[in-house]
């Protein structure tokens, strides 16, 4: 729901850059439920299996990240869990546009898996930095490492690790300048391009999900999470803003000059960031 | 009860009954086959807890002056890995049945017979000799398995052949040493010496250590070596492949555990970095270095069995890296990866070998939309690649996470960075081949002759994916029987049925199941409360309605495969351009031209280089004399 708003309030900014005034805020929603009131085509069970494996993977992803300290389960947000269950719900995508049988799907996916590789690195590389200073690979405890203050905030501590995880990041959104995956005018949407009807609506949904659990991590790892659930979704909407900001100035690499880009700049970052810590 | 030597000679004396009466009768030998190692998996349980078992016989023998009595000893690693052998090989069995062909060779079942005589002399023998004469078997049995007496494989099942004699030789020189150094070829007093002697003068114990080590890794496929792997996978009978992978590749695994680990973990006192012997150290990253470059190889691969073979050996990397830590974690994390890899690297090779049954084809390019024949085959296939890419909720993301955790905990960031990297790509070239052989466009082709393969092929398919969910809900059911072998590698943890212990965390994988299941339930209720969907072909999409013959769209033109990560292989080009494979060819070139110029000198009478040995022959035996 939150993501939803997210991407309704993300399109408004969008529009104000580029000097248009845009959708109402709640125009995801109407999306979505139009979408899912819709008859569909579909092609063979595997989209379907496809589709919902892929919803499924991206909730229960959600579920396992801390929100302001909070969790379902005592399971303390373990890091590696997510990773791995979050690329379930990416292979269930895949399935599922590859099923389709439009050749243009599996190129997106071909692209969004190349564009993985690249931002993974950089990634672990991020969370083995704050593994190595809490010795625990829990988000809940990389948090709560945070607590007192601004100054106390790991955007303070490690601006340079930051910077690094903003441009993965917003490689993992897939937002522009790491749009490949989708590119529009190139591929045709990549991976949705089949899709119409309730499976387009899952697919929103889906991107709304991850959205909504990529930006809890970042403010688990460097904004101190959050003390209640309004200044955690404030301080969520703060990481989406900046990641629709440069989306909405920037173009597109091709794929390989990307992958190149993120394996240069966030790891030599995050490299120095690490010298700069274990040195010290 | 029934002796482990009574157990190698039967399958010795099957393997003979097999080649010499049944040659004609195929059906009936891999009945005899599955027999036999459902018998075994029966002896083996019974033996399950009483290690140390010990049985001799009455024939002692003299081996230099070393007086030899050969005997076997039941040890939980051993246990572990001939249970797996024969398991593996009995779910194999229904799978072979299935697959007669005309085209099947006849001569699999009495050499495979030979492989698992072999194989239970490796993992039982008490003394070094024993040990060699089963390497050496496992060696040529499997040899003629994969060559299947055709001339157009000779190349490649040469080239497996090559590295495995390597391996033996350089066993052989190794136990040679060990033998000259203790007066003894007994496994376990050398180990305890060599512990010793490692603790007192590293710099002796390094050379046999080093060669023994080579010898084990060449038959796991470690960089440089790895290039048999997909030449041997590639060649060889597609319902050998399972067992090439899931277990051929382990017995250097096993002989790394049996003698390696224990003695540079315990005893090694030479320098150390980072906290561990240069030694291990040095083999932890050559295992990364394998799977980070098995991984780069396999991004451009076209041949699906390959493709896998890449696989095997990126997973053998990781299991190699993980039993080098030496820390209890590391080795339980290694031999759980061994296990499950295993399972499910021998499951996905069946839907492929099912794949090949039906169409006749490995070439990934030129398949696609098999999923809507095969849904059986897809489904293993899709849960064997989830397992493979170490993605939750299956075995392999509980023995890869214990993996990353050891890492974690010994504080080898950089190795564990390179480890992500490896098992991101193994999810890039898993799903390529999950996309190229299973979804897109069907063939015309295979829509009109593919169907499922028969129900005696899928038994083994339906208990792959059980045991592969089940291992990865509850992987106490193999940890809790693993605690024997784990306590002789001095870990003593008493295991959970669900929950695994890390360095730096602890995962419950029941829970992160019912999550998982919960997330799927919610989203297939939203699916299905929503509107209703009908189903339409899918050529129908491209032609805006027209007829797709008329503008000539067919199936096959819309199928995306060739050249799937071309823009990474670019990226990688400088490293594939400087390969391995060249330095062997160039290699094997020159020794080809020396073999030429020896020959000469005996076939080519006029030739003066014929006296000239002779005349040194001769000054050589006289100053002998002398």
């Amino acid at each position: 729901m939150v993501g939803l708003l997210f991407i309704g309030l993300g399109r408004i900014i969008t529009a104000r850059v580029q000097r248009r005034i845009g959708p109402p805020f709640y125009q995801q929603f109407i999306d979505v439920i139009k979408l899912l009131a819709r008859e569909s085509i579909w092609h063979h069970w595997i989209m379907t299996l496809g589709s919902i494996m892929a919803l499924g993977g991206l909730i229960a992803t959600m579920v396992h990240v801390p929100v302001a300290g909070w969790l379902p389960y005592d399971s303390g947000g373990p890091i590696f869990l997510i990773l791995y269950l979050a690329t379930i719900g990416y292979l269930g995508m895949a399935m599922g546009v590859s099923a389709s049988g439009n050749p243009n799907a599996p190129l997106g996916i071909g692209r969004a898996l190349s564009l993985m590789l690249g931002y993974e690195i950089p990634f672990a590389a991020i969370l083995i930095l704050f593994i190595s200073l809490t010795g625990s690979s829990s988000l809940t405890e990389i948090a709560a490492m945070q607590t007192g203050g601004f100054l106390s905030w790991n955007i303070v501590k490690f601006p340079l690790a930051f910077i690094a995880a903003e441009i993965t990041v917003q490689a993992m959104m897939a937002e522009k300048p790491f749009d490949q995956m989708i590119a529009p005018s190139e591929i045709a949407s990549g991976p949705l391009v089949e899709l119409g009807g309730k499976f387009l609506g899952l697919g929103m949904i889906q991107m709304a999900v991850a959205i909504y659990f990529e930006t809890a991590i970042m403010v688990n790892l460097f904004f101190g999470g959050g003390a209640n659930i309004f200044t955690f979704t404030l301080k969520q909407f703060g990481v989406y803003t900046i990641a629709i900001l440069i989306n909405s100035v920037m173009p597109r690499y091709k794929i390989e000059n990307a992958v190149r880009y993120i394996w240069t700049v966030p790891l030599a970052l995050i490299i120095i960031q690490m010298l700069i810590v274990f040195l010290r | 009860m029934i002796s482990i030597g009574a157990m190698i000679i039967l399958a010795v004396v099957l393997a003979l009954i097999t080649r010499v009466f049944l040659m004609k009768h195929k059906l009936l030998s891999w009945v005899l086959f599955s027999a036999y190692t459902a018998f075994s998996v029966f002896v083996l349980l019974k033996l399950y807890g009483n290690w140390n078992y010990f049985e001799t016989m009455n024939l002692s023998y003299l081996v230099g002056r070393i007086n030899m009595r050969p005997g076997f000893l039941n040890k939980p690693l051993g246990w572990f890995f001939s249970f797996f052998v024969m398991a593996m090989s009995f779910l194999n069995s229904f799978f072979s049945m299935g697959f007669s062909k005309s085209s099947h060779s006849r001569n699999i079942v009495p050499h495979w017979l030979m492989i698992l005589a072999a194989s239970l002399t490796v993992f039982f023998t008490k003394d070094w000799l024993l040990f060699i004469i089963g390497w050496e078997t496992l060696g040529w049995a499997s040899f003629f398995i994969i060559m299947g007496g055709k001339q157009k494989k000779y190349k490649d099942s040469m080239s497996y052949y090559f590295f495995s004699l390597v391996s033996g030789m350089l066993l052989i020189a190794a136990v040679w040493m060990i033998g000259i150094k203790f007066r003894t070829l007994n496994i376990h007093t050398t180990t305890r010496s060599m512990i010793i002697l490692a603790k007192n003068t590293p710099w002796q114990a390094f050379p046999t250590l080093l060669m023994l080590t080579l010898s084990f890794l060449i038959k796991s496929g470690a960089y440089p070596f790895h290039i048999w792997a997909p030449r041997a996978h590639k060649s060889a009978p597609a319902d050998f492949s399972p067992f090439i992978s899931g277990i051929m590749i382990k017995f250097g695994i096993f002989g790394l555990l049996l003698y390696v680990i224990p003695i540079v973990s315990k005893g090694y006192a030479g320098y150390s970095i980072f906290g561990m012997p240069v030694f291990a150290w040095v083999f932890s990253w050559l295992g990364i270095i394998t799977s980070a470059i098995a991984t780069v190889l396999a991004f451009s691969e076209n041949d699906a069995k390959r493709l896998m073979a890449y696989s095997s050996v990126a997973n053998a990397g990781y299991i190699i890296t993980a039993i080098f830590l030496g820390t209890a974690l590391g080795i339980k994390g290694g031999l759980l990866h061994a296990f499950n890899h295993m399972i499910f690297k021998a499951v996905i090779f069946m839907t492929i070998a099912a794949v090949v049954y039906r169409t006749g084809e490995t070439d990934m390019n030129k398949m696609g939309g098999l999923a809507y024949k095969m849904p059986i085959t897809f489904m293993t296939f899709l849960l064997g690649i989830i397992a493979a890419a170490g993605i939750a909720p299956m075995n392999g993301f509980v023995s890869k996470w214990m993996i990353y955790q050891a890492l974690l905990g010994q504080k080898h960031y950089f190795m564990t960075v390179a480890m992500f990297f490896a098992s991101t790509g193994a999810f890039l070239y898993l799903y390529r081949a999950l996309h190229a052989i299973f979804l897109g466009q069907i063939r015309e082709v295979h829509e009109r002759e593919v169907k499922e393969v028969p129900f005696l092929m899928q038994i083994p398919m339906w208990i792959g994916m059980i045991l592969m969910f089940g291992l990865g809900v509850f992987p106490g059911y193999l940890l809790r029987p693993m605690m024997p072998l784990m306590k002789t590698f001095g870990s003593s943890i008493s295991e959970s049925l669900n929950v695994v212990q890390g360095s730096v965390g602890s995962l419950n994988t029941l829970f992160s199941t019912v999550i998982f299941i919960l997330g799927v339930v919610i989203a297939a209720a939203i699916f299905f409360l929503s509107a209703k969907t009908h189903k339409t072909p899918m050529m129908d999409n491209y032609t805006s309605g027209e007829d797709p013959e008329e503008w000539n769209v067919t199936p096959n033109k819309y199928q995306f495969s060739y050249g799937f990560y071309e823009p990474i292989t670019k990226m990688f080009s400088w490293a594939l351009k400087r390969s391995v494979d060249k330095a062997y060819f160039k290699a094997s070139y020159i020794l080809k031209i020396i073999g030429r110029e020896i020959n000469m000198i005996f076939t080519d009478h006029n030739n003066w280089g014929y006296a000239a040995l002779l005349g040194l022959l001769a000054m050589i035996i006289g100053g002998l004399f002398l």
